[in-house]
């Protein structure tokens, strides 16, 4: 389905591309029924805490250079925020961007009068407060659930400010009761930027590849392959700049962390500049770093460089990658993590010669928003060219139904981020990491780095042990021997 | 508070709420919300008071995870099927169900629900905890008023070694559990038995026994009104408030003295207890001569913090505090206390006192050149580096530190200050976030 940006907001994940939250099976059958148009979701009635579309958009908006973001909601709802961030704030800055630069959000702190009066008045002088105060290149208001119930119309006052002062001021649908899928804030994150930062290219297109994704951690390691190729890197992750964003609508091609966070801007870059957006397979480890230059070499006609590049790659790291595998050989392992790297790195464990019992997705995208339709998605990829199959679930943080997941398979080990998923694996005993995505895992030196992480984490579980020896399930017995997908519920699926 | 805020210092009603009951050990917090105001309110209080892990079920609670299907039909029917749920699968000694945005605008009538539950026996109870209510701290007094109100059950038997602790909410502050478990470490050797309710694995049975105390002591100048005329009321129990955090050996021996006199402890055991106590700060105080710092400094925190930490550093640790921004919301009629409290010192000027929650302000409270040093959050660090200052975190958001059982209040807890202000004081500059 095409993108709309004549629209105010991108229609959620669940309408424009029958994204679920609710699946168990077999990866092969998940993908087939995804490439088929026949995937049905499945509801649960109960259920425990997910997250919400707007925690990504403002996390995603108020991370970018030169951009203010005004949350128009109660101030839990940017609150966290700088829990969020600090992450970000550890990087080493991009040139000419002051160190130690939090990200500003200006909450118009809605109370209960509000929910009476409206507050349109109060997020205008909000805005205008925030104008004053920073003189930012652009203001982004973000609505909540409060400011959608009461029906303020966050989208005539962008109009109307965006008239007023000298600098774009775009809305995003931010409210969390949209939609299930909290990814959904990626797309309203997505939605708004493009309106703001992209226009038509004038001139020649450039040689540039597009990455989008949280943060530009890892980037030293990868550049280099992109320089050989005469190609620039231009980011479009957080500290990106107004002219990051301009100079992406003139690249050669894209891709992205994971199609959770970079399929709507970089199909957004495809539809509207013609930048292709490489989708198929993502370069994480030595079998998707091949794939996906001998793509990018196909599409700019330097194959040859290409096969030189990850000939020399595969030996260098060859040595070391035959030791991890000997040491990590008959071990299994079960995973946690958003859509798309849940199926990255099962393809990262199988190289490693892991067996993997069970992945767990916390949403699925059958297709995405590309029009391009000779792509498939990544896991839908790794099914049909390496005949990849294991168990396979889909649930949104559901964190009670992986706990018996856990429980049943009883792994050596989980690989998680996030979401707290690694807490019920380390508190029963179970070693879990914490892992790393983007530039990072990228390669056969991505692939040694988690590798030896695990090997790392295998050798020293003494800590883990003594926990998981103390451990006191706070569940009944009738649930501890409940199947994991008891809540499931047809009539709930909407 | 204040109109407009930038960058919020914690999170909403909820966020304080949430952080209270997933502090009580078998507490089971159901949150009757958006899908994610579970993650943000964690996050805004717990996560922004140093890592906190819930004491009971890793910070994953059932949730109706609210959309536009309830808001459209209401959300009752789904969140009857939660807390069923909850009750089903989940050794809870208490299912506390807390309320978003979402269902109080809507007007979900959670009570009835809840009285469906507490009639087939189930220990179920609830407070309305949107975050258009207010604040983390206005929803740690939420709980206490659905303590005072709703959950412990009114007796006349009073024990006369029993108190209760409030005033330092889970969440709300810095080494927050570590203060809570340094005070009620000094109350005890006072002969009394203490209710921390949050720290030492307490329980239920706790929240159940609160009403059997003797005494409330809360520990704040301005939190907890309205829960105060509630105990009094509702449970014949009355309050001993002291205002401001007790820091070091001329504060602490304060509050204990007056604990002493309020609630008749026989003042000999008053006086052996605060002499060991300060003898114990003064001996290891006295290994930092040589080590001393002098500074000028600006105090960025919580009233209750600030109030602490100002009064030590000026009445125990010749230091000076030339500015304090207190960034919790402070009424206006609460101002003049607070301000008093910041000032009348042995030997140090008063600071100026500012009253602020937007960062905006806050930073532009923060400019001059008449201080070296910011005690503040994670959120001064942006101006601490380009002006050459040092910098201590002291208050939320705490940043990466990891913050366990740590305190700095009482006399342990000063002791524990002056190390962490002393390391602050090298001469190779670590801010709080490092590049």
């Amino acid at each position: 389905m095409a993108i709309d940006l004549t629209l105010k907001e991108s229609a959620t994940r669940e309408q424009r591309l029958g994204s679920i939250t609710g699946y168990d099976g077999k990866l092969s059958d998940l993908t087939k029924q995804g490439c088929a148009g026949c995937l049905l979701n499945k509801g649960r009635r109960f259920q425990t805490v997910s997250s919400c579309s707007h925690t990504h958009t403002i996390n995603q908006l108020s991370g970018l250079t030169g951009a203010l973001v005004v949350d128009h909601g109660p101030i839990g709802c940017s609150g966290g925020q700088i829990f969020f961030t600090l992450n970000r704030n550890r990087l080493n800055p991009p040139p000419g961007v002051p160190p130690l630069e939090h990200s500003k959000i200006i909450s118009t702190n809605l109370d209960e009068s509000d929910t009476i009066f409206g507050a349109v008045e109060k997020l205008r002088q909000t805005v205008l407060a925030a104008y004053e105060r920073h003189h930012p290149k652009e203001i982004f208001i973000v609505s909540s659930c409060v400011s959608a119930i009461i029906g303020d119309d966050i989208f005539s006052v962008a109009q109307e400010l965006n008239e007023e002062l000298d600098i774009p001021v775009i809305a995003a649908a931010g409210e969390g009761l949209r939609s299930k899928i909290w990814a959904t804030g990626f797309d309203s994150y997505s939605h708004a930027v493009s309106k703001a930062r992209f226009s038509p290219p004038t001139g020649e297109r450039n040689p540039i590849i597009n990455y989008s994704g949280f943060g530009p951690v890892g980037r030293q390691y990868v550049e280099p392959f992109f320089t050989r190729l005469g190609l620039q890197l231009n980011l479009l992750v957080g500290g990106s700049t107004q002219e990051d964003f301009h100079r992406a609508t003139t690249a050669i091609a894209s891709w992205g962390q994971c199609s959770s966070q970079s399929n709507y801007i970089l199909s957004v870059l495809e539809q509207e500049y013609g930048v292709r957006y490489l989708q198929s397979h993502l370069p994480y480890g030595g079998i998707g770093f091949e794939r996906f230059m001998r793509d990018l070499g196909k599409l700019i006609g330097k194959e040859d460089i290409v096969e030189e590049i990850i000939a020399e790659e595969k030996e260098k790291y060859k040595d070391q990658i035959d030791a991890i595998k000997a040491r990590l050989k008959g071990k299994r392992a079960f995973i946690a993590l958003g859509s798309g790297f849940a199926y990255e790195y099962s393809r990262l464990l199988w190289e490693l010669g892991v067996e993997v019992q069970h992945a767990i997705g916390y949403h699925f995208d059958p297709v995405l928003d590309q029009n391009n339709l000779e792509s498939e998605i990544a896991a839908a990829t790794d099914v049909k060219e390496l005949k990849l199959d294991f168990d396979t679930s889909i649930n949104d943080g559901q964190e009670m139904e992986t706990y018996l997941l856990v429980k049943e398979y009883n792994p050596d080990f989980l690989v998680s981020r996030g979401h707290e998923a690694s807490a019920w694996s380390m508190l029963q005993g179970i070693p879990s990491l914490d892992t790393e995505i983007g530039f990072v895992i990228m390669g056969y030196r991505g692939l040694v780095e988690f590798g030896t992480t695990i090997v790392e984490v295998l050798d020293s579980k003494n800590f883990v042990e003594k926990l998981g020896a103390r451990y006191v399930s706070p569940f009944t017995e009738a649930y501890e021997g409940l199947s994991p997908f008891s809540f499931y519920d047809e009539e709930a699926a909407i | 508070m204040a109109e407009i805020i930038q960058s919020p210092r914690g999170a909403c009603a909820l966020g304080g709420a949430l952080a209270a009951v997933a502090s009580i050990n078998k507490a089971v917090p159901i949150l009757h919300a958006g899908p994610g105001c579970g993650v943000q309110a964690f996050a805004g209080q717990l996560g922004n008071a140093g890592p906190n892990r819930t004491s009971y079920t890793p910070d994953s609670f059932p949730c109706t995870n609210m959309s536009q299907h309830e808001v459209v039909f209401g959300g009752i029917d789904h969140l009857r099927e939660v807390v069923r749920g909850a009750t089903e699968i989940l050794n809870g000694d208490v299912y506390f169900v807390l309320t978003g945005c979402t269902s109080d605008i809507i007007g979900d009538d959670v009570d009835s629900l809840v009285d469906e539950f507490v009639k087939e026996g189930k220990p179920v109870t609830f407070a309305n905890t949107g975050g258009l209510y207010g604040d983390g701290a206005r929803g740690y007094e939420i709980f206490v008023e659905a303590l005072a109100a709703r959950i412990a059950p009114v007796t006349e038997t009073k024990d006369e070694k029993l108190v209760n602790l409030f005033g330092i909410g889970p969440g709300l502050s810095k080494c927050w559990s570590g203060n809570i478990e340094e005070i009620a470490r000094i109350i005890e050797r006072l002969g009394l038995r203490v209710n921390t309710f949050f720290t030492r694995g307490e329980d239920y049975e706790k929240l159940l026994s609160s009403s059997a105390a003797f005494a409330n002591i809360i520990i704040s100048p301005h939190l907890l009104k309205e829960a105060e005329s509630l105990w009094e009321t509702r449970h014949g129990i009355k309050s001993f408030r002291y205002t401001g955090l007790p820091v070091g050996p001329t504060a602490t021996t304060d509050f204990i003295r007056k604990v002493g006199e309020a609630l008749g402890v026989d003042t000999a055991i008053v006086d052996r207890v605060t002499e060991e106590e300060e003898s114990y700060f003064f001996d290891y105080a006295s290994v930092t001569i040589g080590r001393l710092p002098t500074k000028k400094i600006a105090v960025v925190a919580d009233a209750g913090t600030a109030i602490g930490l100002t009064r030590f550093l000026s009445d125990d640790y010749s230091q000076e505090v030339v500015r304090v921004i207190v960034t919790d919301n402070v009424l206006p009629e609460d101002q003049p206390l607070v301000r008093e409290r910041l000032g009348g010192f042995q030997w140090a000027q008063n600071p100026e006192v500012f009253f602020l929650q937007d960062d905006y302000e806050i930073k532009q409270a923060l400019e001059g050149d008449s201080f070296d040093m910011i005690l503040g959050s994670s959120l001064e660090d942006e101006i601490v580096v380009p002006r050459g200052l040092q910098f201590m975190v002291v208050s939320i958001p705490t940043g990466p530190d990891m913050i366990l059982n740590k305190a700095y209040a009482g006399y342990r807890g000063a002791l524990t200050f002056v190390e962490d202000f002393i390391d602050a004081c090298r001469p190779v500059h670590i801010p709080g976030i490092s590049l």
